[in-house]
């Protein structure tokens, strides 16, 4: 007997042949997706180097397997946003007093990326029997408090071991997701120069990071050349709403949230008796006007509440020294050797007012 | 999991089928009882500890309906009550709880965080309690548990009734592979697949800059008002009755046929043919366990008017706890009372096609009205909406920047002139959206619906509103496999878009 709901005149028609194409299709489909995912990588996250520019990479994972390559070498860690990977981490650990400084400048790092990462560093290191000496945090006054971009775009998930998100989920993203764009571009790179490209030094080899900045500077450069819809539990208008406040400088919907996040890390970094040292990073006058200052000044005086902070504010003569910056929103290694020498007191080529502590 | 994620076509879906019919092979009880651990297990992957609300309240239920089932009345009917109120008082908690508070705090309510699935398994449930104390039938749990859980229906309906579905899950010949369902199944499925994905999902992001204008209380022309208000219209159907079409295919893959939710709406000619064919099960819910025991229309035409009245807003209050809502509710229950009206006026004589053709534009023009008050954030956006619509909340400013990328480039490269765009488009709707709009439109108007393509009318209440879809008919043809195939390549290419259904929310 069959229940089939088909007319009369189409029960006998070969179905079996047509579930069979219509399976092997869909198969067939994910199957190439999967390759090409694994072959061409575009978030880098497989590692598997065919094709070795990644224009959409994911700095987030990137950053954490550097640290898992090796994880008994660091004792100190930087986070940041992609303008921290202007410092010289030599010099920040010769400064720190510690061997080597884990990096974790990420576009777009907001303490959405950076406190579950401490915690897990902080989990990791215990797990081995050691300790983080020393913990840098560079935040930036133009983005404190704004959508985070944590989560909420293929190449911005954190790693599962930090997010707690089930591996599966994870990797069956990177696996299926169709990037006809990223797979698009990335060949196009092998094949040839790309217009778009920024300087050469992404994290592993991979761009990702200082890498797919540049087309708006207003952003810090933390906004993929290429912005995906969110793939995780963020729906639409999440990215919509980052998107928007990216371009609205007096908009920090998420502020109240991230502060009671800087509280958590900081109070955990005293907990575990790792040395905490904070910063602003130096803002260019062509990037954030005159007429966002006092909105600046707000954000360092909220933070400024919670821990002390070392503020780089937006220097009139940083702002005329193009030399000095990458583009208008990342300073070079050389405005970040002058902070920290600033912040650790040695001597600097830096005006005397470059950089002020302030305290709660 | 969403019907529309590559987990749940890839992994979970072949896993479902594949133990449903393997364990089926031994023992159909089994098999039922597998299928509602796979259909919570589908329910858990949204958040694993709110998966006992619906196991607890599945059991709860099941021993309730035990009880009714072995009592005599009217003992069993005091049991019917106190199960009703039950699960309305659960419904309650969850879902308007803060929105009573906050009418007493005098506040606005914070968003509720519904579990899952609550206001369709409720209905489910009192409809199944219902059942239980007028006609007493046999069940057992594994079969009651997988006929309220059953994951095609589980989240957003449609609302099943046990007499449709309760004797298939009982019927052992079901429990084999049937290749014409799977093949009719897939079909179905993959049409509704593309009807959500590449139609309701490419509509989001045009609509909700305009709305989102409307509750910040920013001005809005007419034409993005309207424009909006139609686009949310065909958004809602093509993701809901897609939905639903994934629900109907997903079934017909257990040899189940769920009732048909959607009988091309947009084409009634009246709103009380409209909502005859709007969410088909809800409305039947509505009908047989509010209109009808609040007196129906066996009563005088100003109680059946507030009968009416009071169903909808009802209905509207269903969908959440907002005044948007109730706004809703109550506005259709006056055009129905309307329409009623003019039936009595008008008798038995029969429109004519220009006659239909005016109800038509009516019809759709009411239903666009009330969906700008629905999918408006508050009663205030709602009022902005609505004035804009009748060119009361002015145009943009001349130095607004344009929000909306769609039209950029063709005003950049000189193919649209940017005053006109500002002029009659404003800064939050777009020349492409109103395209995309008018097309998804004609799609919904012209196109046979997947129901006529294949012929299944389960669960319809009336035919009438069919028409023969000729050479376009569903078949396992080598045309009809490249259609579906192409289809759902299509909708693949989505999928990392991560979109939830509508109704998802109510």
């Amino acid at each position: 007997m069959s229940f089939s709901t088909i007319s009369s005149d189409c029960v006998h028609r070969p179905a079996r042949r047509y579930v069979v194409a219509i399976i092997a299709i869909a198969t067939a489909w994910l199957a190439a997706t999967m390759a090409a995912n694994v072959l061409i990588d575009p978030q880098a996250v497989f590692g598997s180097n065919l094709v070795r520019v990644h224009f959409n990479a994911n700095a987030r994972y990137l950053a954490f397997r550097d640290y898992q390559a090796d994880p008994d070498r660091y004792d100190a860690v930087l986070f940041a946003s992609s303008r921290g990977n202007a410092f010289d981490r030599t010099l920040l650990a010769a400064q720190l007093g510690v061997r080597r400084v884990a990096n974790f400048s990420v576009p777009f790092g907001l303490l959405t990326d950076h406190l579950p990462t401490l915690e897990f560093l902080l989990r990791d290191k215990a797990a081995r029997g050691g300790q983080l000496a020393a913990v840098v945090l560079i935040l930036d006054a133009d983005f404190f408090g704004k959508q985070p971009w944590t989560n909420l775009n293929i190449d911005s998930f954190l790693p599962p071991q930090i997010s707690g998100e089930s591996p599966f989920r994870f990797w069956w993203r990177y696996l299926t997701a169709f990037q006809y764009k990223q797979w698009k571009n990335d060949l196009d790179a092998v094949a040839g120069p790309r217009p778009v490209a920024g300087p050469a030094a992404g994290v592993t080899g991979a761009m990702g990071v200082s890498d797919v900045l540049g087309s708006k500077p207003s952003l810090a450069g933390l906004v993929p050349v290429w912005p995906l819809a969110p793939l995780g539990k963020a729906s639409v208008p999440v990215a919509e709403t980052f998107l928007a406040e990216t371009d609205a400088p007096e908009i920090r919907s998420d502020l109240a949230h991230q502060l009671d996040l800087l509280a958590r890390f900081v109070a955990l970094c005293r907990a575990h008796n790792a040395r905490l040292v904070v910063a602003f990073s130096p803002l260019n006058r062509r990037n954030v006007g005159d007429a966002q200052a006092p909105d600046m000044e707000r954000i360092v005086d909220q933070v400024t509440r919670v821990t002390p902070v070392w503020d780089f504010d937006r220097p009139a003569w940083l702002s005329d020294r193009p030399d000095l910056w990458l583009d208008f929103s990342h300073y070079s290694t050389a405005v970040a050797t002058m902070m920290t020498q600033r912040i650790f007191g040695t001597a600097t080529s830096a005006p005397a007012d470059f950089g002020r502590l302030t305290g709660p | 999991m969403l019907f529309n994620t590559s987990e749940f076509i890839f992994i979970f879906l072949p896993l479902a089928v594949t133990l449903h019919f393997l364990v089926a092979r031994h023992s159909v009880v089994a098999a039922a009882a597998i299928t509602t651990l796979s259909s919570l297990a589908f329910y858990a992957y949204w958040n694993p500890p709110f998966v006992l609300l619906p196991a607890l309240s599945i059991g709860a239920n099941f021993l309730l309906a035990r009880a009714i089932s072995a009592t005599p009345e009217p003992a069993a009917r005091r049991l019917l009550i106190v199960g009703i109120l039950a699960n309305l008082l659960v419904l309650g908690y969850f879902k308007y709880e803060d929105f009573l508070v906050a009418i007493f705090e005098q506040r606005s309510p914070h968003p509720p965080a519904v579990p899952l699935a609550l206001s369709f398994t409720t209905f489910v449930q009192i409809a199944f309690l219902v059942h239980v104390w007028r006609h007493r039938p046999s069940f057992d749990l594994a079969r009651y548990a997988m006929f309220v859980s059953f994951f095609p229906h589980l989240i957003a309906g449609p609302i099943v009734r046990w007499n449709e579905l309760g004797p298939q899950i009982s019927d052992r010949l079901r429990y084999r592979l049937d290749a014409d369902n799977i093949a009719l199944g897939l079909t179905v499925f993959c049409l509704g697949l593309g009807k959500k994905v590449l139609i309701a999902d490419r509509l989001a992001p045009h609509i909700s800059p305009v709305f989102d204008a409307a509750a910040l209380r920013e001005p809005i022309t007419v034409l993005a008002a309207w424009g909006a208000s139609f686009a949310y219209s065909a958004q809602l159907f093509f993701d809901f009755s897609g939905y639903c079409d994934m629900a109907v295919g997903l079934g017909l893959l257990f040899n189940l046929r769920l009732p048909i939710n959607f009988a091309a709406p947009f084409r009634a000619a009246s709103i009380i043919d409209l909502w005859r064919r709007w969410h088909i099960t809800l409305s039947r819910f509505l009908r047989d366990f509010v209109y009808v025991p609040l007196g129906g229309s066996n009563c005088g035409p100003l109680r059946r008017s507030a009968n009416l009245i009071m169903t909808m807003v009802l209905g509207g209050l269903w969908h959440g706890a907002n005044w948007t809502f109730i706004a809703w509710g109550a506005f259709n229950g006056v055009l129905l009372v309307g329409n009623h009206a003019w039936r009595s006026y008008r008798g038995a004589r029969r429109p004519t096609r220009w006659g239909l053709f005016a109800g038509w534009c009516a019809t759709f023009t009411s239903f666009a009205i009330g969906m700008a008050m629905f999918r408006s954030a508050d009663i205030g956006a709602a009022n902005h909406m609505l004035a804009a619509m009748v060119g009361l909340a002015n145009g943009p400013a001349a130095a607004d920047p344009i929000r909306v990328a769609a039209d950029l480039y063709s005003i950049r490269h000189g193919y649209l002139p940017e005053s006109l765009v500002r002029a009659w488009f404003g800064v939050n709707w777009s020349v492409i959206a109103t395209l995309s709009t008018l097309a998804a439109l004609a799609i919904a108007l012209l196109v046979p619906d997947t129901m006529e393509l294949v012929d299944y009318r389960e669960g319809e209440p009336h035919s009438d509103w069919r028409r023969p879809a000729g050479r376009l008919a569903w078949r396992p043809s080598p045309a009809w496999l490249a259609f579906v195939g192409i289809v759902f390549a299509s909708a693949f290419t989505f999928f990392w878009e991560f979109n939830e259904f509508l109704y998802y929310q109510f």
